[in-house]
């Protein structure tokens, strides 16, 4: 849809510029208008980079009278930019996104003819450029995008004594992300120590030419690949395991804020897998797995994830695929593995059962997605094996729950404190939150089930029954072998934690804490009960 | 050393804006939880920067910010002010009442110290 609109807006747009060239962009308000509109427009319909370059231009037009040759540059590198989209959306038809493809932020205040000669090389390079101009809009940029790499200028890089270099990769969530600094005046010994002291990957000092720097950030891209490849790559079979999962996951749903299309997913499973490797033995088993993997990778796009989980689990990830499409996709994988199948005349059957899921804004995880996928599965193979089923809302999942009881009369630290329970996964289980403003009000009706997995997160002070008189009831009512209580304290009174801890508590959190301190002490302590 | 004042009646959000402030170590901070707390201490104390929830009892985040400049407090003090949603309407009438910058809701903290630096900076 956005690219609909792309298109009649950068049609518009070049008309107008084609106006504009033939009055040799001699008109203050004209030029101004139709800077204004690039800006304003082109942001909202996903054409960032023109919107800031008019942007740019707007400013540089402040202060003068006419726009004069400045400005006509501006202009072009605009149409340059819109055109370009235009190509790479007639690209997109025929060719799917390359898997290589990788993007990285550059910035700066170095002066901009060097900056866009470096864009554009690396570019044809095949690399994807994002500006940002102050630092602001690079720590939303970076959140935003996770770029494989940062690029900044020395003097957007260091504030006073300190620099942000920590502060990007903290945005960035990735403690590996490598950062260069550019400086563009001198640099003496001392300076450009601290900046690799900081966590800099290299800084770039002058005299530099754009082809030292192009080099420099192309070949430090090339060389991360194979070494993010060995970390994520499954040995026997080529294709990728758990740690990609985990790395590429904050990556998948910030493609999907961004576009707006959902990524989907497959789980699948080898029927009769355990039956080949118990009669032909694990060196058939292997075999298998490694025909299984190299025959989606013959069929798959370029842009779908083929993942190992573990045996002969494995894991599909579509990106910018609905539903539908990867249920198509899926049967269309199943019958084609059927041919390569039988033309080997191989003596068992084999084949595959597959539960695909799809991202929507609700969903908290990635693990949600598979737990999803795995029920749909489960329908799948109840349906027979060698069947590809979806999961809908109808599908249950009949993954067991772990309770988490709030009891905390603050709503708000109760809200807080479940909205981190739903971002846990662990796997296999659900997590399911009720909250309640007093002990009297969880006392009032029975909520507790035998078998089931409690996780209870109690508030010392609480008007009317306090946190440890609910406590001991608890711990005189029910069994404490499956429930956990985590004990809130508002104060550093010691004999408050002690009092706690000999009425049963598991564990108690001093308020204010950090979220990650409770996230830390709920996975720990929910092992217990699992 | 910077002074800055929080002032947010979401107890949650008031305490990830000060641990995260707390972490940088160059600033002292003091927190309101309500429009008419913030009010007071801003008038009574001179800070460098008010980091300001926009939806509170008593005083919405505007009203303290047009008062204080009323009060002439706004002549060495920075405001942010925290958002929903920044709507572009809003931004405007809550500039021309002395907002120097907004943040709009939800945020990180990298991108929090960002414009905190930005605007003390300045």
């Amino acid at each position: 849809m956005v690219k609909q609109y792309q298109q009649t807006f950068i049609a518009n747009i070049k008309k107008q510029y084609t106006y504009l060239e033939q009055r040799q962009f001699a008109d203050f308000d004209e030029m101004y208008r139709w800077l204004h509109t690039i800006k304003g427009t082109g942001a909202t319909i996903g054409l960032e980079q023109a919107a800031e370059m008019a942007e740019e231009a707007m400013q540089s037009l402040v202060g003068t009278e006419k726009p004069g040759k400045e400005q006509r540059v501006y202009a072009e590198k605009i149409m340059n930019m819109l055109g370009k989209e235009n190509e790479a959306e007639k690209l997109s038809i025929t060719y799917d996104a390359s898997e290589e493809e990788s993007s990285f932020v550059l910035l700066g205040h170095v002066s901009l003819h060097v900056l866009y000669e470096v864009k554009e090389q690396l570019e044809t390079l095949g690399h994807h450029v994002l500006l940002a101009s102050d630092r602001r809009k690079l720590m939303e940029k970076i959140e935003e995008f996770h770029p494989e790499m940062v690029l900044i200028s020395e003097d957007l890089a260091v504030r006073g004594s300190r620099t942000i270099i920590k502060r990007v990769k903290d945005a960035a969530r990735d403690a590996l992300l490598p950062v260069a600094v550019f400086c563009s005046g001198g640099i003496d010994r001392e300076r450009a120590d601290k900046l690799y002291e900081d966590g800099a990957s290299f800084v770039i000092k002058p005299p530099y030419s754009t082809v030292e720097m192009v080099q420099v950030i192309h070949r430090h891209l090339e060389w991360q690949a194979p070494m993010k490849e060995a970390l994520t790559v499954d040995e026997l079979t080529g294709a990728y395991n758990r740690k990609m999962l985990e790395m590429e996951e904050s990556r998948l749903w910030a493609e999907f804020k961004r576009s707006g299309k959902p990524f989907s997913i497959a789980l699948t499973d080898l029927d009769h897998f355990k039956q080949i490797n118990d009669s032909y033995g694990h060196e058939e088993g292997d075999q298998v797995l490694k025909w299984f993997v190299s025959h989606m990778f013959s069929r798959k796009r370029p842009s779908d994830h083929l993942i190992r989980l573990g045996g002969d689990e494995f894991l599909f990830i579509f990106q910018q695929t609905f539903s539908e499409e990867t249920e198509k996709i899926m049967k269309r994988l199943q019958h084609s593995f059927a041919d390569f199948v039988s033309e080997r005349r191989l003596p068992y059957r084999l084949g595959f059962t597959a539960g695909t899921s799809t991202a929507t804004a609700n969903h908290a995880s990635l693990q949600v997605l598979i737990n999803e996928a795995d029920a749909a599965m489960l329908k799948a193979k109840d349906a027979g094996r060698n069947t590809v089923v979806s999961y809908s809302g109808e599908t249950t999942i009949d993954l067991p729950y772990i309770n988490v009881f709030i009891i905390d009369d603050d709503e708000a630290m109760a809200s807080f404190v479940a909205d981190q329970f739903h971002q846990l996964n662990i796997a296999r289980y659900r997590i399911r939150t009720t909250y309640f403003s007093s002990g009297e009000a969880f006392f009032e009706e029975e909520n507790y089930e035998r078998g089931q997995r409690y996780f209870v997160v109690l508030d010392v002070t609480m008007p009317g029954m306090d946190g440890f008189a609910v406590l001991e009831k608890l711990r005189g009512k029910y069994p404490s072998s499956n429930m956990i209580v985590l004990m809130l304290t508002g104060n550093r009174n010691e004999e408050d934690i002690v009092h706690a801890l000999e009425l049963g508590a598991d564990d108690y959190l001093m308020k204010p804490f950090r979220k990650e301190e409770l996230v830390a002490r709920a996975k720990r302590l929910i092992q217990r009960v699992l | 050393m910077y002074k800055i004042l929080v002032a947010d009646d979401a107890e949650v959000l008031r305490m990830l804006v000060v641990d995260t402030l707390e972490d940088e170590e160059e600033y002292i901070i003091d927190e309101a939880a309500d429009g008419k707390e913030a009010y007071e201490k801003a008038g009574a104390a001179s800070y460098d920067l008010l980091i300001i929830d926009n939806m509170m009892p008593e005083y919405n985040g505007v009203e303290v910010v047009s008062m204080l400049r009323k009060d002439g407090r706004l002549e060495n003090m920075k405001t942010l002010m925290i958002t929903a949603k920044s709507r572009d309407k809003d931004e405007e009438e809550a500039r021309k009442a002395g907002v120097t910058e907004f943040l709009s809701k939800p945020f990180s903290p990298a991108l929090l110290i960002t414009i905190v630096e930005e605007l003390l900076d300045a």
